[in-house]
């Protein structure tokens, strides 16, 4: 190992997308000897996730990462400082490493990559470098990389919402990525990856998969709809005047007549239904998308069940309402997508504390119904009659209830998110009470 | 309202009772959780007791940070709801809870070995060499509280967390303010990871390695534990916490550390036997026996989750 004489830091400068907008002369050059071409996009992968992180979070960070070019690897250590349009780079430590190329020439590392998937598979190094390919895509426009080409310069990696690159933020974390959409030749491709580890345990690069993006060029470049566009704008607002209103109303600023207090109390609460329909028309929107689909994951019904309960407790609190949940040693394994779970338990375990009387009890618990996992909420409020219990799963339905601020949109986009998930979810017969059932596939 | 002596009005025993009546499952699920831990490595009582002093302690600085005033609203309401369960602040908790037990086992009159030997570099022609000593000096004389709660070693995620949950549970405080001395935003785009002992450490280690001060590097009495840290991740490739993790529970992670790298076996021993809990230090009859390679892919292997220096 050798370690770069430094005697002042080694700066440079992108932008929150990662173009390189200046640098020192020991950081460009190692960004040329990368692939990158000046004011291009930064040519190694880690301190652009690096950059990348510190505008998303806003925060300084100071790692040490590590990067390649074709001679050697760099271990620097690196200070990121995030301002409004860019972020400043500083390189504090630089140590140059030779790689151990004999570990990637020997033959027995090469992974046998011909299983019958379709598509294409590359082989790629720590460096993003391919070393071998296998298969080919029906499209020939799109053709294959050389043998020793970096993958960023045979295929142009795209963005995906928000702004982020799965493959580099993958990179960063040593992680599998998938979705990472990128351009060959004008073609459309999706990428797909599993890290490799070299026989020393160390990051050695990933096995990736390449497969013609399913949708047609227009779907792909759509432009966002105008819910996309004005969620978020109106959310933040509302937050606001939610949070403002209520200080008015709990009259921390000081001593205030009856009425107003009164008067600021309707607004907060005007607001919080405005924000949850704006959030309720964002879901319905994602879920009657003509592409819409989850991506699935390991789960823990019972640590989800926990989670839920957490996120509603002061709520319920202030109801004299308990919510029993799964014990803490309990687990039950499921397949869902982590988030969209949450939101539909918290969403049953919402209706229920606002459907329940005070003093009474919800029930969480995650069981094994006809083979698969469920989550079970069940409240002693007024229940379901019968002949209601598939209209409460209809959109905009409230049977009857129009004084409790809800859209009608819950019950209908928890059980599309479900759906989608391969699951269902149920309202069943109880004695006391409504009891819904979420069932999720197995793991 | 039953109102206590003139500092917060008491519970009424009706509701009280009410109270723990509810809770009784949730009191028996962590009775449970005791009696039958799931991992096979006993948790101590001194673990969960610092970890929780230490999260204790950053809750109320953040607080104090975001209202401007004395803290106290935000700490009841995250022990309510478990606003802060969050597997990487827990892997920071026992981190840097090892780190503070480490620093009373080796305490700060021994350190000052390591200040003046470092000290005596600060005027060096190297600008950056004497910018990061400096840096690393003025980390050691921090408040007990501001040591205590680790705050400014805090990997930016977690401590982005952290303020995210505090602010969410002093909304739903009923006597919060809004209307903050520092909002969000401000009080994260100040927190600095290039501040923390983690990446100071390491900075620190790789320059001075530069020089060949391998000697004193690898003495973690003439180095300071912190900096002793920093080499040893920066040599290792590993992360400044979990190399602390190590260090501090001993045993055969210690071990491997040590043997990753390449102490001999009488430095091994004089470390282990100054850093280990006297319960748990490492047995190194067969420390040789020990492919030096597979020590240090395994320790290059450690799962970390903070992604810090």
């Amino acid at each position: 190992m050798r370690e770069k004489q430094l005697s002042e830091p080694i700066c440079g400068r992108c932008t929150s997308d990662g173009l390189l907008m200046e640098a020192d002369v020991a950081l460009l050059e190692l960004h040329r000897q990368a692939g990158g071409e000046d004011g291009g996009i930064l040519a190694l992968p880690a301190l652009r996730a690096l950059c990348e992180s510190s505008a998303a979070l806003g925060m300084k960070l100071a790692r040490t990462i590590q990067v390649s070019d074709e001679r050697c690897d760099h271990r620097l250590l690196v200070e990121t400082a995030p301002d409004q349009e860019s972020v400043t780079i500083r390189i504090t430590g630089w140590q140059e490493r030779e790689r151990d190329d004999a570990l990637l020439e020997t033959p027995r590392f090469r992974l046998d990559m011909s299983d019958h998937q379709p598509g294409m598979k590359l082989q790629l190094d720590a460096a993003l470098r391919v070393l071998a390919i296998s298969g080919a895509l029906p499209n020939t426009r799109i053709g294959q990389p050389d043998i020793g080409q970096a993958l960023n310069q045979w295929a142009q990696l795209q963005t995906a919402p928000p702004a982020s690159f799965p493959l580099l933020e993958a990179v960063a974390e040593r992680q599998a990525f998938k979705a990472q959409a990128a351009k060959v030749n004008g073609c459309a491709v999706m990428l797909a990856g599993q890290p490799l580890l070299s026989g020393k345990g160390e990051f050695s690069g990933y096995l990736c998969q390449i497969a013609e993006a399913s949708v047609t060029p227009g779907q792909a470049e759509a432009p966002p709809s105008p819910t996309q566009l004005v969620t978020p704008n109106l959310k933040q607002p509302l937050s606001r005047i939610i949070a403002n209103a209520e200080t008015i109303h709990g009259r921390l600023r000081g001593p205030l007549r009856e009425n107003y207090a009164s008067y600021a109390r309707d607004i907060a609460s005007a607001a919080r239904h405005l924000r949850d329909l704006v959030e309720d028309f964002g879901d319905l929107e994602t879920v009657e998308h003509p592409g819409f689909r989850l991506d699935v994951e390991r789960i823990d019904c019972c640590e989800l069940a926990r989670r839920a309960a957490g996120l509603l407790a002061v709520r319920a609190a202030d109801h004299g309402i308990a919510i029993q949940t799964p014990g803490e040693v309990d687990s039950l394994a499921a397949t869902g997508e982590y988030k969209r779970v949450l939101q539909i338990v918290v969403n049953l375990i919402g209706n229920a504390v606002n459907y329940s009387p005070d003093g009474t009890i919800v029930t969480v618990d995650a069981a094994i119904i006809d083979g698969n996992p469920a989550i079970i909420v069940q409240d002693q409020g007024d229940g379901i009659a019968e002949e209601n219990r598939e209209h409460v799963f209809e959109k905009f339905e409230r049977l009857g209830r129009s004084a409790d601020g809800g859209s009608g949109l819950g019950l209908y986009i928890s059980r599309r998110f479900a759906r989608a998930m391969g699951g269902d979810l149920m309202v069943d017969g109880s004695e006391v009470g409504a009891r819904f059932v979420l069932i999720l596939p197995p793991a | 309202m039953i109102v206590s002596d003139g500092q917060r009005p008491l519970e009424h025993p009706l509701r009280e009772a009410e109270r723990i009546e509810r809770e009784q499952p949730a009191l028996q699920a962590d009775l449970a959780a005791r009696l039958f831990p799931r991992s096979q490595i006993a948790l101590e009582d001194a673990t969960v007791a610092s970890a929780r002093a230490i999260l204790f302690t950053l809750v109320n600085a953040i607080e104090a940070d975001l209202t401007g005033e004395e803290p106290g609203l935000s700490w009841p309401i995250i022990e309510r709801s478990r606003l802060l369960d969050h597997p990487p602040l827990f892997r920071f908790l026992m981190a840097h809870a090892a780190w503070l037990r480490l620093g009373q086992r080796l305490p700060a009159p021994l350190w000052q070995r390591s200040n003046v030997w470092l000290s005596g570099h600060i005027d060096d022609d190297d600008e950056l060499l004497s910018e990061s000593i400096f840096s690393l000096l003025s980390a050691r004389s921090r408040t007990v509280e501001e040591r205590l709660s680790g705050r400014y070693d805090l990997p930016a995620p977690i401590f982005r967390h952290l303020v995210r949950q505090i602010d969410a549970a002093l909304l739903s405080s009923d006597k919060a303010d809004p209307h903050r001395a520092h909002d969000v935003a401000t009080l994260l785009a100040a927190h600095d990871e290039a501040a923390g002992l983690p990446y100071l450490s390491a900075r620190l280690a790789v320059q001075l390695a530069r020089d060949e001060n391998f000697e004193e590097l690898r003495d973690p009495v003439h180095a300071g534990l912190d900096l002793f840290a920093g080499y040893l991740a920066s040599e290792l490739g590993c992360s400044w916490h979990d190399v602390v993790l190590m260090l501090g529970e001993g045993g055969a992670r210690l071990m491997l550390l040590l043997r990753a790298a390449a102490f001999r076996r009488s430095e091994a021993q004089g470390i282990a036997d100054l850093l280990s809990p006297t319960d748990r230090v490492p047995d190194l009859t067969h420390y040789k026996e020990v492919s030096k390679k597979a020590a240090r892919a395994l320790i290059a292997a450690t799962g970390s989750g903070f992604g810090d220096a």
